[in-house]
């Protein structure tokens, strides 16, 4: 007798779809799968025996055939233990399939019967087909996000056989959340001082631009960036749902209980420098996982240290800055997992961190920079280039003084996270998420210059101190510098605007060579 | 570079291939063979060392050396093992032009040297070596050394880079030695984009011509080749050995007339340098910097010691007899137009060390950063200021160009 069940397996971070037949027949003992089964799926086999055996069922001496479909689809890990189990106890006659009509089944089993769960239930739930999905007690708070589906969750293969003979009804399906909740994150209000750095922050939380902060040990950059995502607007629904799927995906569902609602919060991910490719970008050799450049999508991604990190992996940095996606390329498959993040980076002016302009007074107990030419020549070349192109805010973070630090508090995240979405609802406005997301020709068409603006660009471009992408970066930032203080869609570029895009391009500068 | 190829072996095939040969052995000091080919001809030492046989040599005490054998031996294998007319083609191919103590085209302020380096490599127009000539208003040959330390800051750049380009623009070739920092910074005045078409830079290095050294100053070291002149004590192939350096700042003393210290330690390369200037009875000068400075410690004992002030390129002048020293200072020669009335407010908040945006903010309560910003925009155009790698600092006039 053959029974067809429902479930879904994992690839990236997207779940497809996989059917599952089993055949019994009489015959030679024994128990095949067939499908492209991976080994943690092909080991199925034996934790399926076991836990109809614990439940107290008898195991079919009979000829049993799985087979996995679509057969062309690699099937990783152990979520298809239940459907598999379940579809034994269906084709061998000891469960009427009736019971478990439109319903798909997820979950691992144990030796004693347990249905334990795995990671990437989002997207696994997501793919499986019926409005009903059985998944493990366990991960019901994570596979209750999703929308359109009813979520069951049981605590063992017993219960389940249970409910079809009958014995027990189904658990009342787990509740989605409703709302949104944020982790709360540090106040702005704690930064001394600093408005031209605070300011920059603002920006680009504003813009969804990239920074890159420059500055001594303890001047306040990672300070900073911590407050930075506090700044940025909640997630919407779809976006918080994405961002779900990934960190799922990734086995990191942090389990905060869902009646708070649904975690909105951008993510931050702040990746120490010793961080592998692998980890960064994702993949590995068997389950591909997404890597920390993909939990930072629609969030921040904080490098500190930026020099720090190996050639390799700030090189693997630039695709997705472009893109907003990862390709990570093995021989089963090439997988894109998405990785729209802000990039937010802080590195020391030099190796030792202690390089400054200023001339210290006699008896200042600041530490002197001890860095050699070569040193400091060896750090420039290693962040300069594409990668630092691709930032378009960079400021110098400079230590606050000693009135600024015994002074009264700046402004409160709230106070400027208002003035935050007001700008991105502008941006929203004209067709896109924010102005980083905005392509040239809408740029042009939303920013032009004032005349006077103008003029002094002009005069830059003519002397060569900004280049014509130079040029277009400028009018991008200078858009969301006026977008802050200006509520009109496409009023024209005030040179106030122009002059502070200007200078935070030259900011944090690697320029002056050693010569 | 074809201009100069007829004439790269003054001396015919055989001797140009032999100097490059003897000049690459090993651990042969230049001013060894200088001493040799003061009182043998080339042919001669090379058939000694093809035999094997030592060489007698005297200094110009009186006191007479010998080759030791051992070394004679050692020279006398690699020069059997080595083929001249294949050097001379390598060398040739490069543009190198070989010049040869005591023959037509050797430097003569080089040939008074003690220690004058037996062979000479030059790329770019060895010309530029030749005696200093009179006339105060076309100076031909005149040169001026300027030395300092590789861990310059970012004023000892400024100034060098200013010192570079006036003493170009006043018809004077900077000597200098291509390293980074207060070397490269001369001859990138020298050589900036608004320079005078008639700069003549003059580098000695410490490695063979085609072993850059460091790697940043390529773009320098082509436009050296290009504008002016590379020298070398060594062959091409020749590795920038530690021992070279010290050993070329001789040469950049023997080729100036005047050497200005920037910026250098209370040790160092240029110290050597200003030693043997003082020993030459050259004048040395020096540039005073910030008395907290470590990089200004070096030029502010040898002030202390009698060396001559440094402010600007006319005092350089001064000090080589192209200027009048009561004619009246050319500091009158600031053109810069005057600053408006925001941007004096804006220059008297700017001192002389670079202040990041936000310490320049917090000097003007109360003013916007775009108004800031711009201001500081007009005195950059104007000159008055500049943005070094993390903030703004004032300039005096002729800097910053």
């Amino acid at each position: 007798m053959i029974a067809t069940l429902s479930s879904a397996t994992m690839l990236g971070v997207d779940g497809h779809r996989v059917s599952v037949e089993v055949h019994v027949s009489n015959g030679l003992p024994m128990f095949t799968i067939v499908g492209l089964a991976d080994l943690a799926c092909r080991e199925a086999r034996d934790r399926v025996r076991a836990a109809i055996v614990s439940s107290g069922l008898p195991w079919p001496l009979k000829r049993i055939t799985v087979n996995l479909a679509p057969a062309d689809l690699r099937k990783l890990g152990s979520g298809l233990d239940l459907a598999i189990a379940v579809g034994v106890l269906v084709a061998s006659d000891t469960l009427s399939a009736d019971a478990f009509d439109g319903m798909s089944f997820i979950g691992e089993l144990g030796l004693d019967g347990t249905v334990r769960t795995v990671p990437g239930l989002v997207a696994l739930v997501d793919a499986a087909p019926g409005r009903y999905v059985v998944v493990p007690a366990a991960g019901a708070a994570e596979a209750a996000c999703v929308p359109d589906r009813s979520v069951l969750g049981v605590h063992n293969l017993r219960q389940v056989v249970d409910i079809a003979l009958g014995n027990q009804s189904w658990p009342t399906p787990s509740v989605r959340p409703s709302g949104g909740y944020r982790v709360p994150s540090p106040d702005l209000a704690d930064v001394r001082g600093q408005p031209f750095a605070r300011h920059a922050a603002e920006i680009t939380a504003a813009g969804g631009h990239h920074l890159l902060m420059s500055g001594s040990p303890g001047a306040g950059k990672t300070m900073l960036a911590k407050r930075l995502v506090g700044l940025l607007p909640s997630l919407d629904p779809p976006e918080a749902l994405e961002v779900l799927r990934i960190r799922s995906a990734a086995g990191r569902f942090d389990g905060v209980s869902n009646e708070l609602g649904l975690d909105v919060s951008p993510p931050f991910r702040a990746p120490h420098h010793g961080a592998s490719m692998v980890s960064l970008i994702g993949g590995g050799t068997l389950a591909m996982r997404p890597g920390e450049l993909s939990l930072a999508h629609r969030g921040v991604l904080f490098l500190d240290e930026l020099s720090e990190f190996s050639p390799g992996v700030l090189d693997s940095l630039r695709q997705p800055l472009e893109e907003g996606v990862v390709r990570v390329a093995r021989a089963r498959a090439t997988l894109a997992f998405p990785a729209q993040f802000q990039l937010v980076a802080a590195t020391n002016p030099c190796p030792c961190g202690w390089r400054t302009g200023e001339v210290l007074a006699i008896g200042d107990a600041t530490p002197r920079c001890g860095c050699s030419p070569s040193q400091l020549d060896r750090m420039r070349r290693r962040l300069s280039g594409p990668l630092l192109d691709r930032i378009d805010v960079r400021v110098d973070v400079v230590r606050p003084s000693v009135t600024e630090l015994l002074g009264e508090q700046g402004e409160s995240t709230a106070a400027v996270s208002r003035r935050v979405a007001a700008a991105r609802a502008l941006a929203g406005e004209r067709g896109f998420r924010c102005n980083a997301e905005m392509p040239l020709s809408a740029l042009r068409r939303w920013a032009p210059f004032a005349p006077d603006a103008q003029r002094i660009i002009e005069t830059m471009l003519t002397r060569g101190a900004l280049t014509a992408r130079g040029m277009d970066r400028v009018r991008r930032v200078a858009r969301t510098i006026q977008d802050l203080t200006s509520a009109v869609l496409d009023d024209a570029i005030g040179i106030d605007a122009v002059m502070q895009a200007v200078e935070l391009r030259r900011g944090a500068s690697y320029q002056e060579a050693a010569s | 570079m074809s201009s100069h190829s007829d004439h790269l072996d003054p001396l015919g095939p055989d001797a140009y291939g032999r100097l490059v040969v003897l000049a690459g052995l090993t651990d042969i000091r230049s001013d060894t063979l200088g001493l040799m080919l003061r009182v043998h001809s080339i042919d001669h030492i090379w058939r000694c060392l093809r035999s094997g046989r030592s060489l007698a040599f005297a200094r110009k005490s009186g006191a007479v050396l010998a080759l030791p054998a051992a070394r004679a031996a050692q020279w006398g294998a690699e020069v059997r093992a080595s083929d001249p007319a294949a050097a001379a083609r390598v060398h040739q191919r490069s543009g190198v032009h070989v010049l040869a103590i005591g023959q037509p085209g050797y430097p003569p302020s080089l040939d008074l040297l003690d220690d004058a380096p037996g062979v000479l490599f030059v790329q770019g127009d060895p010309s530029l070596l030749g005696a200093p000539t009179a006339g105060q208003r076309r100076p031909g040959n005149r040169r001026a050394a300027i030395v300092g330390t590789r861990r310059a800051t970012s004023y000892g750049r400024q100034i060098a880079r200013m010192l570079g380009r006036s003493l170009a623009e006043n018809g004077v070739s900077v000597v200098s030695g291509l390293a980074s920092g207060i070397d490269g910074a001369a001859h990138a005045g020298v050589l900036g984009d608004s320079s005078p078409h008639d700069a003549r830079p003059v580098a000695v290095v410490g490695s063979g011509f085609d072993q850059i050294y460091p790697s940043v100053n390529r773009g320098l070291w082509a436009d050296v080749r290009r504008d002016g002149a590379l020298v070398s004590e060594w062959p091409l192939g020749a590795r920038p050995i530690a021992w070279h350096f010290p050993a070329r700042n001789r040469l950049i003393v023997g080729l100036s007339e005047a050497v200005v210290v920037v910026e250098s330690a209370a040790t160092g390369g240029s110290m050597i340098t200003v030693r043997g200037a003082v020993g030459r009875g050259i004048p040395v000068l020096c540039v005073p910097g910030s008395v907290t400075s470590p990089a200004s410690v070096g030029p502010h004992q040898i002030l202390r010691e009698g060396g001559a002030l440094c402010r600007n390129a006319d005092d350089v002048l001064t000090a080589m007899g192209l200027r009048d020293d009561t004619a009246v200072p050319r500091s009158s020669s600031d053109h810069r137009r005057v600053p408006s009335a925001d941007g004096a407010v804006v220059l008297s908040g700017l001192g002389w060390d670079v202040l990041p945006v936000e310490r320049l903010l917090a000097r003007f309560p109360g003013t916007s950063p775009g108004t800031l910003l711009l201001v500081l925009h007009e005195l950059e155009f104007d000159r008055w200021v500049a943005r070094g790698a993390d903030g703004w600092f004032q300039l005096a006039a002729g800097q910053g160009r």
